[in-house]
């Protein structure tokens, strides 16, 4: 057996629902079930739901663990991210062989599997937690508020805000992705940050939001790149609010 | 004589010219930012001395613990990485358990009598939500209202900064599922397919108290281990039933009963805990049940009712049906449904489609069998209705089955 050390290292040789309980929480599975409602199209949202989508590929994850690598929280999310995504693809082929008449339903990855039942012989007792309905309750109102502060954010801050906050993905992929200057990336994910988590937290809140007018956000992002961006900053994208950047004397 | 520039309240550093070092400070505090968010995603937190190691910055510290917050917030922080070390006046010890609403500590208050108990804490990031905050204290509540001697007794709730817990008795013991899990773990084998055949000493094993400690509060006079040990489940179950029955007649719905929520102390004395879904008016039950499997592990002890959604069926009747589920799989040492996964397990409660408790353990007596099936019938006017006539028919049930296969009543 490993002890509670070895477990805190590395969640994934245990066990116990605690640990992978603990593991799952770390990646933030409402902004989740945002990313995956993000990518299923209409007509898969009419036959499944995010919430399927993800318990499917926990399920997953929770049984091929053994196989992966513990490298850290982030990489075990992206890794669970490209499980989710074959899972969203598998559901797609589905429907559009259904459309064309034919099709087999994709096997579910919860099938019947001697893998999927933990060392006590138990079926993992982790999906209970997981997924009681007071805990469902609270990760849909979480990703509710995350999905209507992204769709309420001014578009210069919103997809650095998206690929950083709820993809998690790296400054330097973000950057890459935008054509943007880190620095830049970086000055918009604070501003971005700022507004996204007023617009989250007035969501919870159940108050009405008060928008930041997009001026005054294009204002303040303007006189915050004078300083960050500088001369060499790289532009790729073409937002009307940037278009009205004073140049740098 | 000309004073230095003041920057956040404090004396700028003299070789700093202010409009440069405020561009440079806002670039250094972005890439703070992005540390700060990196370090909450990995493991939960991160503090201002780390973030500030290396830079010889101190006047930049209350900054860094507004992007620590800022960071905290975006992030939805984790709220299970993050275990306090005190709420309020308790010490927090150790873990007891997690759930979909936080986490139970064992906590000791450190004013007045120092006693031991159970701190359910809500953590930070799920109290950013009012209505999250709004269940968590009606729970509460409706502990605190609710006396009886099969419920937890709340003592007081307990708020620290934008934590929200409340203190309630701590039980030593396990719950019903530990139990099971328990039995099956030194049993071995597969439960889905030949599960152990329990007995009164798996209890006493898994509560690690002595075989006769375990009977004590109603002798059962039969030599047959595996008899004694469904009688005691029985009774411990019948005991649940009447702290539902308090519930029901104040108008309150558990709507979660599950193993897991019924707590077995090392004296026998059965708990029935978590109302975090009882009056919960507000939460429609057709927005938390996925298409296939969004409700999982709880669809095997939910009623078909709440299931379907079908929020207008849902009663006295569906916690009945939960409650019989949890007994089934107390005494089968498994669950109702053969299904594999959450889709299929939904498919067969939908249906009604069990595996029959005396296949599944055939060391139930037919009698009691008979009164697990009429709590668990799909159709909610075919089913027993209330707690309390499912606690009586149990005790007529259970009374038969001894009186037939050991010569005595329990």
């Amino acid at each position: 057996m490993f002890d509670e050390r070895e477990i805190k290292d590395n969640p994934l040789i245990s066990d116990s629902n605690g640990a992978w309980q603990e593991l799952v929480d770390a990646m933030n599975p409402a902004s989740l079930l945002v990313l995956i409602q993000s990518r299923m199209g209409p007509d898969l949202l009419r036959r499944s739901t995010p919430e399927d989508v993800l318990q499917d590929a926990l399920m997953n994850a929770w049984r091929d663990r053994a196989k992966v690598e513990w490298r850290g929280v982030r990489p075990f999310r992206a890794w669970l991210l490209t499980v989710i995504d074959n899972r969203l693809r598998d559901l797609a082929d589905y429907e559009h062989a259904q459309k064309r008449g034919g099709g087999r339903a994709p096997i579910s990855i919860d099938a019947p599997s001697r893998g999927n039942a933990s060392s006590d012989g138990q079926r993992p007792q982790w999906l209970v937690a997981t997924t009681t309905p007071s805990r469902m309750a609270v990760m849909r109102e979480q990703a509710v508020a995350i999905r209507t502060a992204l769709e309420s954010l001014h578009p210069d801050v919103r997809d650095v805000v998206r690929l950083r906050v709820v993809e998690q993905r790296t400054l330097e992929q973000v950057a890459d992705q935008l054509g943007m200057h880190i620095s830049a990336v970086r000055r918009r994910l604070v501003k971005g940050a700022q507004e996204y988590q007023r617009l989250v937290m007035k969501h919870l809140s159940g108050r009405s939001i008060a928008l930041t007018p997009a001026d005054q956000l294009t204002s303040a992002l303007d006189s915050a790149a004078e300083g960050a961006d500088g001369p060499t900053a790289r532009r790729a994208d073409s937002s009307p609010g940037l278009g009205r950047r004073k140049k740098s004397t | 004589m000309s004073t230095a520039p003041e920057h956040d309240g404090r004396p700028m550093p003299p070789d700093r010219d202010p409009a440069s070092s405020d561009a440079a400070d806002q670039a250094l505090l972005d890439e703070i930012f992005d540390r700060a968010l990196a370090a909450i995603e990995e493991r939960g937190d991160v503090t201002a001395d780390e973030l500030l190691a290396g830079i010889d910055r101190p006047d930049l510290r209350d900054r860094v613990l507004s992007m620590i917050d800022l960071a905290e917030q975006v992030a939805i922080a984790t709220p299970a990485r993050r275990r306090p070390s005190g709420v309020g006046a308790y010490a927090i010890l150790a873990e007891l358990g997690h759930g979909g609403m936080g986490s139970v500590f064992l906590a000791r208050r450190q004013q007045g009598d120092g006693r031991y108990v159970a701190l359910k804490v809500l953590p930070p990031a799920m109290g950013y939500s009012a209505r999250t905050r709004e269940r968590f204290l009606a729970e509460a509540n409706a502990l605190a209202r609710l006396r009886h001697p099969h419920i937890v007794q709340v003592h007081e709730v307990v708020r620290d900064g934008r934590t929200l817990a409340y203190a309630m008795d701590h039980i030593d013991g396990v719950t019903l599922m530990g139990l099971v899990q328990g039995i099956v773990r030194h049993g071995g084998g597969d439960p889905d397919v030949a599960p152990p055949r329990p007995t009164i000493d798996d209890v006493a094993r898994v509560l690690d108290v002595p075989a006769a400690d375990v009977q004590r509060d109603g002798p059962v006079r039969t030599s047959d281990a595996t008899l004694a040990y469904v009688a005691f489940v029985t009774r411990r179950v019948i005991d649940v039933a009447g702290a539902l029955e308090l519930a029901h007649s104040q108008g309150l719905l558990h709507r979660d009963i599950k193993p897991a929520n019924i707590l077995l102390s090392r004296a026998s004395h059965a708990y029935l805990t978590d109302f975090g879904l009882m009056r919960d008016e507000d939460l429609d039950m057709t927005t938390m049940v996925g298409s296939e499997g969004g409700f999982a592990g709880t669809a095997a002890y939910a009623s078909p009712e709440q299931l379907s959604g079908e929020t207008a069926r849902i009663g006295t009747w569906s916690d009945v049906y939960s409650l019989g589920a949890t007994l089934y799989h107390t005494l089968a040492l498994r669950l109702p449904y053969a299904g594999p996964g959450p889709m299929q397990i939904l498919l067969q409660v939908a249906r009604g489609q069990r595996v029959a408790l005396h296949e599944a353990a055939p060391w139930v007596p037919a009698e009691l069998a008979s009164v697990v099936d009429k709590a668990m019938q799909l159709d909610p006017r075919q089913r027993i209705a209330t707690a309390s006539e499912f606690a009586a028919e149990l005790r007529v049930a259970l009374s038969a089955a001894l009186a037939t296969r050991s010569g005595a009543g329990g």
